[in-house]
């Protein structure tokens, strides 16, 4: 039991990324737009947090810094997620395409902008990442909390999550009593770069010690999954995030009981996926996405 | 739209072009060689940045000032793994005196490439499995090195007067390669604590450091003494929890692979939380294939890099790791240099010999 206990704060550390990450994407997508380049945007803030985080340490900012540069790499992702904005919204282009031409062109500028800072293809490694608390608990974990918390609250609760929501469901209607689409799209975008880029801050700086190409590792299309999943509501996503993140604990949780030892250590990394793909089937039926999701909004056509 | 994606296009195309370093071979009395890298390029503080410092020292240079470079060695990185035989052509059509390629993901293209071009020199790291008359194949004794980091764990904890230490070992991928380096660490632990208890773990995935964080910090509560990556990214995992610790007031470690990894480990001044790492000297290859190619003696073939040829060896770089400890690991290098130590390199040899103790995770092809 005791040993469990000690596994929270672990869990919680590869949970806070992925749920941030998810939150951002279920506003993206309340709002009509598809944001697959979550993965990508979470590349830029882990690469600026990084990056910040090595050059505050420097210059003597310890704990503060990380803060910093948490807040830094999730500026200039959201910066980054202007392009998919616009591309989405004002040009009404292919949101996949602009997604992944997002997530090709994230791989290349991290690396680009880790030769130009530090002549190497990864950042340099810091020193000291953000520490855990008296209970073990690291600073994301509370940040997480705060993002699900905030996020249900704007959503159900004032007019402007309403108003999200009705451009996500039917923009034509929203536009037809006021509502202005094109303003509420780009929020919603620009909130799923601001909080994939926080998350991947998180990740590097409670994770490991450096950025380097593959430090994100598929982290952002699990948040998509898990947005999925979890049926594009607060509560559904933080309940996917955190079965994916316990999934992915497994393994190593698995290693302290004799018995499941024995098992082939493979089981527990298909586990995630087994487990996504069995959920989905088991509770597939209804359609829960919001009805224009991915769908750009013509004011002329409707 | 169109545009925005010609845009995006562009830019890709431009980042991928700045990757690529093209530089003709000019002739010299000094041989030319060419580095093909996989898409982490040289500065991956591991097999290719080593090969690369190499081939730089042969000529006398150094990495932040390579001089010659372009003129008589260069580097093309492969942005991915379709690039491999394409830039293998290149070279060889170039007409370079050597050319250099590091780990088994180039095996397939070199056993492709090499038998079409006859008169060109090639040499490969960690691939003993070519066997073409104008392939150099150089692979590694990990077990050797691996058995001197798991010696100075143990002694380090018998200094601290540590009773019943626990070891870890947290693997990448499992293969007989990271067998041998868990079974060197296992032996080293036991010639000095015979009854240890050591646990393993392998994270599957070479990029997942969160994995192996997570493991250390189980294994660290649970009174794990010092844990041995041999895992690349996934090990930076382990070097943040054991950074953690430390700062804490815990007295845990991490061991360092391939390269020294103890400035990875500095958490305060010149403290870190990598008490030592076991080395791959992956540049005594180059400069040895070099020497070769500059003697006329070049001929195909598998070339063990033992510690007596330089090839493995650990790092004294951590100023905590004790007088004492660096004496008794430098007496058991000689030991196994002159054979008096044997290190078993399959998990099948250690089990039969009871070195290593039955349950782990750890493969032999």
């Amino acid at each position: 039991m005791n040993m469990i206990l000690s596994m929270i704060p672990t869990i919680l550390m590869i949970v806070s990324p992925i749920l941030i990450t998810a939150i951002g994407g279920m506003i993206c997508e309340r709002s009509g737009v598809v944001n697959i380049a979550l993965e990508g945007l979470m590349a830029i803030g882990a690469c600026t947090a990084a990056s910040c985080h090595y050059f505050l340490e420097l210059a003597g900012w310890g704990q503060a810094g990380a803060w910093l540069s948490l807040l830094i790499g999730a500026i200039v992702a959201t910066l980054f997620s202007t392009i998919h904005a616009v591309a989405a919204i004002d040009l009404k282009a292919d949101q996949t395409i602009s997604g992944t031409g997002l997530n090709l062109l994230s791989d290349g500028v991290t690396i680009f902008a880790a030769q130009i800072l530090f002549r190497a293809d990864r950042t340099k490694e810091f020193r000291v990442g953000m520490l855990s608390d008296r209970i073990g608990l690291y600073p994301t974990a509370y940040i997480a909390l705060a993002v699900v918390l905030v996020a249900w609250y704007v959503l159900y609760k004032t007019p402007f999550g309403m108003h999200l929501r009705a451009c996500g469901e039917h923009p034509a209607a929203a536009d037809s009593v006021g509502i202005n689409v094109r303003v509420i799209r780009y929020a919603g975008v620009l909130t799923s770069g601001f909080l994939a880029g926080l998350a991947g801050g998180c990740c590097v700086l409670t994770q490991t010690i450096q950025y380097t190409s593959n430090t994100i590792n598929g982290r952002g299309f699990i948040a998509l999954a898990a947005v999925a999943f979890g049926r594009w509501t607060p509560l559904g996503v933080t309940g996917a995030a955190f079965l994916f993140g316990a999934a992915q604990a497994m393994s190593v949780i698995a290693t302290n009981f004799a018995f499941l030892k024995r098992l082939p250590s493979e089981i527990f990394n298909i586990l995630p996926y087994a487990v996504t793909l069995i959920a989905l089937i088991a509770f597939s039926g209804r359609e829960f996405a919001p009805r224009s999701s991915g769908k750009p909004y013509d004011k002329g056509a409707s | 739209m169109k545009k925005t994606l010609v845009v995006l296009l562009v830019l890709a195309m431009a980042f991928s072009a700045f990757a690529q370093a093209q530089t003709e071979a000019k002739t010299s009395d000094k041989p030319t060689v060419r580095l093909l890298t996989d898409a982490t390029g040289i500065d991956d503080k591991s097999f290719n940045a080593a090969a690369w410092r190499g081939i730089v020292d042969f000529y006398g240079e150094t990495v932040a000032n390579p001089a010659s470079k372009g003129k008589l060695y260069d580097v093309v990185t492969a942005s991915s793994s379709d690039m491999y035989i394409p830039n293998l052509k290149n070279a060889a059509d170039a007409g370079y005196d050597l050319i250099v390629v590091t780990g088994f993901t180039w095996a397939d293209a070199l056993i492709e490439v090499a038998p079409q071009y006859p008169d060109q020199k090639f040499m490969i790291v960690d691939v003993n499995w070519c066997s073409q008359p104008n392939v150099l194949e150089y692979i590694y004794t990990e077990e050797q090195g691996s058995y001197l980091v798991g010696l100075a764990a143990a002694l380090q904890a018998k200094a601290d007067g540590i009773a019943n230490p626990k070891f870890g070992f947290i693997g990448g991928v499992p293969s007989s390669t990271i067998t041998k380096f868990e079974i060197g660490y296992i032996m080293g632990i036991k010639s000095v604590f015979p009854n240890a208890e050591i646990l393993d773990f392998y994270a599957n995935d070479w990029g997942k450091p969160e994995l192996a964080k997570a493991q250390a910090k189980n294994w660290y509560d649970n009174g794990v003494y010092c844990i041995f990556s041999a895992a690349g990214g996934t090990g930076n995992g382990t070097i943040a929890q054991a950074k953690e610790y430390r700062m804490a007031g815990k007295n845990v470690w991490a061991i360092g692979v391939d390269s020294d990894q103890y400035a990875d480990g500095i958490y305060d001044g010149t403290k870190s939380a990598v008490l030592t790492s076991m080395l791959k000297l992956v540049e005594n290859s180059t400069i040895d294939g070099l020497s070769k190619v500059a003697a006329g003696t070049f001929k195909g073939g598998v070339i063990e890099m033992s510690m007596e040829m330089g090839g493995v060896g650990y790092s004294k770089a951590n100023p905590e790791l004790k007088a004492e400890v660096i004496t008794a690991v430098d007496a058991a290098s000689a030991d196994v240099i002159s054979g008096k130590i044997t290190v078993y390199k399959t998990y099948k040899e250690a089990l039969a010999a009871g070195a290593a103790p039955a349950g782990l995770g750890a493969l032999d092809d």
